[in-house]
């Protein structure tokens, strides 16, 4: 959707990462031995930095258990430059157009576009409304099959001005790993959603025969198999291989941060109880195709993840994955079934008694999150503590690998 | 004869879509901020054929500064003579 | 002893004074009579015993000494031992012959007569108390025969004859019932409760007809209506207009009215065009206003909400994301058509009001808007904003077939045809399917004149005619030219009798040639010309139907004793099958909601049994239902592969992916 610029961004992105450290510091928990990418490398080259990672040892695993609010980078910092200067944070109350109250016209037109996603609801995305404000729209997209994003779960919130449709809603990316993670040249850490459309890339501009679904369809489409190329000035890949390394940056950073840590994370975006539901719901159909990727791409892991546009990035460890995607599926079944035999006795029986579960009454859900999470922070910090420990002599053995 | 003939039409536009591309509401009824369809809330013909709401047009163009396109197709916006 | 009190005053005065510990001659004197005297167990006996005995005799309607009753008891009372000595015998008696009072009549009498009875003893002891009881005996007494008397007997008086009362409309009966019931624990509730469930009850009597006895729906609105004041009157008259009562009343009739699906608001609908075609006739302007209001009463009981409000608040999102893909299609038509009353409502309301628009029929413009706006607040702007245009509509075509006529003006001969066209917006009113039929010529070129001028008017419009909703005003000239008649007729009427200005006689095919109309709609047309009341055309042979080999002649021998006359439309069976289609929609809307309901129920259960299956849609479906129609749509579903039966078990569903 995103038309390509002439200009070149690479110039700026180095930059970015000072102004991003502090915030990346803190967020990533959970993760221990991801996390200590961030401290204070500041000034370093990418690959310097990566470098260093990889060699010192994570020390804050008790981090993990910190819980922070969803700070986000500053506007237009990822490449340095402002391209557009329209107003896209839907949290951004500075100007009219979010402070008047919205016309009647504006939300029946709004009611319409959220009806229309439900009578005909596009592939891969839900939409609901905030329970309070009828022009503050929650939306989850699911990266797209055969993409680096597929199986992602990936939450927007959407405002729309009170002239609506004559301007374009705002929308901003939540699921960043708090603002850490850029995951697509034109989805920024911050948050904020590079397309022409909404008036924060060049290119075909808003039009009033938007909508809420063709808007989601060209965040959608944003999230393609080669998201590189994306990247103005970026159409042949600049070194050989790049296109294909971002992948699997995208790859491994979509199940880290767009899958665990949107599930399980203990940063976790608020988010609404009915789209965490859908996530729960849908990650385990995903879950072999979870395993399947970071079975295939294990060799990668301890290498640090080169950015093509520069971007600070943490080391590759798909088995760090694996185990915390494990921790979560044992999690969810656990909520259903509290025997859980061989993997696939336990995925079945998790089916079954997850479908009786689903119709308990929903006040009761809150509760068994709340246990579940317990629990999962105590497994995961242990894990954390074991794997900083095996690491060093490079293979896991134990549970992780069998299955 | 001097005969009286009550007869009875039924009338609606001529659009060749059933929904208003702007506010989204059927060409059957009238734009969000009016009550009854007809001449209150006439619609209206651009040369590119595209139809509005005349009130859901001029609020886009109105809100454009510099050129103004059709919302469908983004030619630039022509009234069709009456 | 005031003899003796008189004796010894002096002594009184003087020493008794100064003596604390010396009882004043009075007190002494009655010390000592309690200890001599009344103290005396035979004594004490006997006198309580005479003192129950007699009260018992006064219960059982004798006359008894009042007044010695009194002096015995003052002195039970001044010497102290009026409590310990006389009321707690007294109680017990008392609760011995209540009880055993109350079970017997309780029984015995009718309820009427039991509560009067009731009534008249808690005014006896009321007046005991007045003239002989201390008063510290009141709170018990009254209480002991409260509890005996109604207390305990509540739940039967209420099932043995609130009914009745209710049923009879017995006023001060039921005023005292509820002044009574008001005065134990409980009674009011009970009272509530039992009233509650006789709405209820005869409601339910009123609104469901099994067999769709055509008589007994015609009445039900009517019947609704009295039923309503009557309920209102006793609330007014015998409940103090008491708040909960008025709330459990409103509950009942919205459980009873819902019991039926559709057929209550279809039926409200047809007792406005009723009334609002009556008009005058019946009733004056405020009579109607005030009958117009009562109705509306009557409908709010029938639910039915803005589709996006109630789903909204219900939480539609978790629903459909829940049930993503499988039950898309039946959750599409559910949300963009769910109908629910006030939408089957709406359905008839407007086609009646287009009929009354149309053929001029409606009895006063004023009552008309007057209900719409009752209608507005009732069910808010979104609801009437369609009836509103059709009005509109109607003001609207007077003033363009004004214009019309003074444009037409100078080239046009004065006995021509007087064209008045109604131009309706159609997304407004009811769909009409489009007939075509043949015009003579000169209607024709009218047509088009108008057609040009008003598409002149108001360009990018497309106009549809519609030849079954015109009607005309013929000049006819019977018996020789020399009766002349005007006749009032539909333009489907008016086509068929055009054809006999240039012939006598016609054969119903000729007919069906020149006019063009189809089959079944032109044997309507010529029944109401040749077979009605008043017969311009004959038909030969004679006969009630018309069959495609029959003729038919001008009838020139006409005669009717009013210059002006109406040949009314042969409606019955279209009526019938407008509203069976307009229901069928209805329902049809109604089946995809069923559908998804199942389909959603299934998707999170996977497996369930039949019962449990049934049971959870009563839960989530917000109309009434059958469940011979659940069981249809369940078959349905598993036709079309949504869910399947159990292999081994016919009553229990697994859900299809």
């Amino acid at each position: 959707m995103a038309s390509h610029k002439s200009k070149s961004k690479t110039g700026g992105s180095s930059k970015t990462s000072s102004s991003s450290t502090s915030s990346a510091t803190s967020s990533n928990l959970g993760w221990s031995n991801m996390s200590k990418t961030t401290e204070a490398t500041s000034g370093s080259t990418d690959h310097e930095k990566k470098s260093k990672k990889s060699s010192s040892k994570s020390e804050d695993a008790g981090g993990s258990l910190d819980v922070l609010e969803g700070g986000s980078g500053p506007d237009g910092a990822e490449n340095g430059l402002v391209y557009l200067t329209a107003k896209w944070d839907p949290d951004d109350f500075s100007d009219g157009d979010m402070m008047s109250p919205p016309s009647p016209a504006c939300i029946r037109r709004i009611k319409n576009d959220i009806l229309a996603i439900y009578s005909d609801p596009p592939p891969g995305l839900c939409v609901m409304p905030d329970p309070h404000n009828i022009t503050k729209i929650h939306g989850l997209l699911t990266g797209p099959f055969d993409t680096p994003y597929e199986g992602g779960f990936f939450y927007f919130l959407i405002r729309f001005p009170h002239d609506y449709p004559i301007s374009p809603p705002r929308v901003r990316l939540m699921t960043t790993g708090n603002g850490t993670v850029r995951f697509n040249p034109n989805l920024y850490k911050s948050g904020k959603v590079c397309l022409s459309i909404l008036g924060t890339w060049a290119g075909p501009s808003w039009s009033p025969a938007q909508t809420l679904s063709t808007v989601l369809i060209s965040i959608q489409s944003l999230m393609n198999e080669k998201p590189y190329h994306n990247e103005p000035g970026y159409k042949h890949e600049r070194t050989q291989g790049d296109s294909k390394n971002y992948n699997d940056i995208i790859m491994h950073e979509t199940i880290r941060v767009a899958v665990c840590d949107m599930i399980d994370g203990t940063t976790r975006t608020p988010m609404p109880d009915t789209l965490r539901a859908v996530m729960e719901s849908s990650f385990p159909d995903y879950y072999r195709y979870y395993v399947q990727v970071c079975e295939s791409h294990m060799h990668l892991d301890g290498q640090p993840m080169n950015d093509p546009f520069g971007d600070s990035r943490p080391t590759f460890n798909f088995r760090q994955l694996l185990k915390w995607l494990k921790s979560i599926k044992a999690r969810l079944s656990d909520n259903r079934t509290d025997e859980s035999d061989s993997d696939e006795d336990e995925a079945k029986q998790g089916e079954m008694t997850k479908s009786f579960e689903d119709c308990d009454d929903e006040e009761e859900s809150p509760l068994k999150k709340g246990a579940g999470e317990g629990k999962n922070v105590r497994a995961t910090g242990a894990e954390g503590a074991s794997s900083t420990l095996d690491s060093s002599d490079g293979g896991e053995g134990g549970g992780g690998n069998t299955s | 004869m001097g005969n009286s003939w009550t007869g009875v039409a039924t009338w609606k536009w001529i659009a060749n879509d059933d929904n208003c591309g702007i506010c989204r509401m059927a060409f059957d009824g009238c734009c969000p901020d009016c009550k009854l369809p007809g001449d209150d809330c006439p619609l209206v013909w651009g040369q590119c054929s595209h139809v509005f709401h005349m009130h859901c047009i001029v609020k886009w163009l109105q809100s454009q500064s510099t050129n103004s396109p059709c919302p469908m197709c983004r030619q630039e916006w022509k009234w069709k003579a009456g | 002893m005031i003899m003796i009190r008189s004796i010894f005053l002096f002594l009184d005065r003087t020493y008794v004074l100064q003596n604390s510990s010396i009882l004043s001659i009075w007190d002494m004197g009655l010390d000592l009579f309690r200890q001599h005297i009344i103290s005396d167990k035979v004594v004490e006996t006997r006198t309580v015993d005479g003192l129950l005995k007699l009260i018992e005799r006064e219960r059982n309607g004798e006359a008894v000494n009042r007044q010695l009753l009194k002096s015995l008891l003052r002195m039970l009372s001044d010497l102290n031992i009026y409590q310990t000595a006389f009321e707690k015998k007294f109680l017990d008696a008392t609760e011995l012959l209540y009880t055993a009072e109350g079970k017997r009549l309780v029984q015995e009498r009718e309820v009427s007569e039991y509560l009067l009875h009731v009534d008249k003893r808690l005014a006896e002891e009321n007046e005991r108390l007045l003239l002989y009881l201390d008063q510290s005996t009141r709170k018990p007494l009254i209480l002991c025969v409260e509890k005996h008397l109604l207390e305990n007997h509540l739940k039967y008086i209420l099932q043995k004859g609130l009914d009745q009362l209710l049923d009879e409309n017995r006023i001060s009966e039921l005023t005292l019932l509820s002044n009574l019931f008001s005065h134990v624990k409980d009674g009011l509730k009970l009272l509530r409760q039992e009233f509650a469930a006789y709405i209820k009850k005869t409601g339910r009597l009123i609104v469901v007809n099994p067999s769709n006895d055509a008589e007994k729906d015609r009445d039900m609105v009517q019947q609704l209506l009295d039923f309503k004041d009557k309920i209102d009157n006793v609330i007014a008259e015998c409940f103090g207009k008491n708040e909960k009562f008025i709330n459990s009343m409103k509950e009942s009739f919205e459980s009873f009215i819902n019991q039926r699906q559709n057929k209550p608001a279809e039926l409200i609908a047809k007792y406005v065009d009723s009334k609002l075609r009556a008009g005058n006739k019946e009733a004056t302007e405020e009579e109607l206003e005030k009958l117009l209001d009562k109705i509306l009463v009557i409908f709010r009981f029938i639910h039915g909400k803005d589709v996006f409000e109630a789903f909204y608040k219900k939480d539609l999102a978790k629903r459909l994301l829940v049930g993503k893909s499988a039950s898309v299609d039946a959750e599409k038509s559910m949300l963009s058509k769910l109908k629910q009353g006030k939408d089957v409502f709406e359905a008839f309301y407007k086609k009646d009001l287009a009929k009354r628009l149309l053929v001029g029929k409606s009895a006063s413009v004023d009552a008309e808007k007057s209900m719409l706006s009752k209608l507005k607040q009732e069910c808010g702007a979104a609801f009437t904003s369609k009836l509103e245009g059709m009005f509109k509509d109607m003001e609207l075509s007077k003033d363009i077939s004004l214009a019309f006529r003074q444009g037409l003006q100078g080239f046009q001969h004065s006995d021509s045809i007087d064209l008045t066209v109604n131009i309706l917006t159609q997304g407004y009113w009811p769909a009409y399917p489009v007939v075509e039929v043949h015009l003579p010529s000169e209607m024709l070129r009218f047509q088009e004149v108008f057609k040009k001028f008003y598409l002149g008017k108001h360009s990018g419009r497309k106009l549809q005619w519609q030849p079954t909703l015109g009607h005309c005003v013929l000049k006819a000239e019977f018996n020789n030219f020399k009766a002349r008649k005007e006749i009032q007729v539909s333009l489907l009427q008016t086509l068929c009798l055009l054809l006999f200005n240039d012939m006598d006689e016609l054969s119903f095919s000729d007919i069906r040639t020149a006019t063009g109309i189809e089959d079944v709609e032109l044997k309507r047309t010529l029944q109401s010309l040749a077979c009605g009341k008043a017969r311009v055309i004959y038909k030969i042979p004679k006969g009630k139907d018309v069959e495609d080999t029959d003729s038919f002649r001008f009838a020139d021998d006409f005669k009717h004793k009013l210059y002006r006359i109406k040949i009314n439309q042969i409606q019955m069976k279209e009526t019938q099958e407008e509203n069976a289609s307009t229901t069928e929609r209805v329902f049809q809307d109604r089946q995809y909601q069923v559908d998804a309901a199942v389909v959603r129920i299934m998707k999170t259960r996977k497996t369930l049994s039949h019962v449990l299956l049934i049971s959870e849609l009563f839960n989530q479906l917000k109309f009434p239902v059958k469940s011979p129609d659940l069981k249809k749509r369940i078959e349905s579903l598993i036709e079309r592969e949504y869910m399947e039966r159990d292999k081994d078990n016919p009553n229990l569903y697994h859900y299809v992916a």
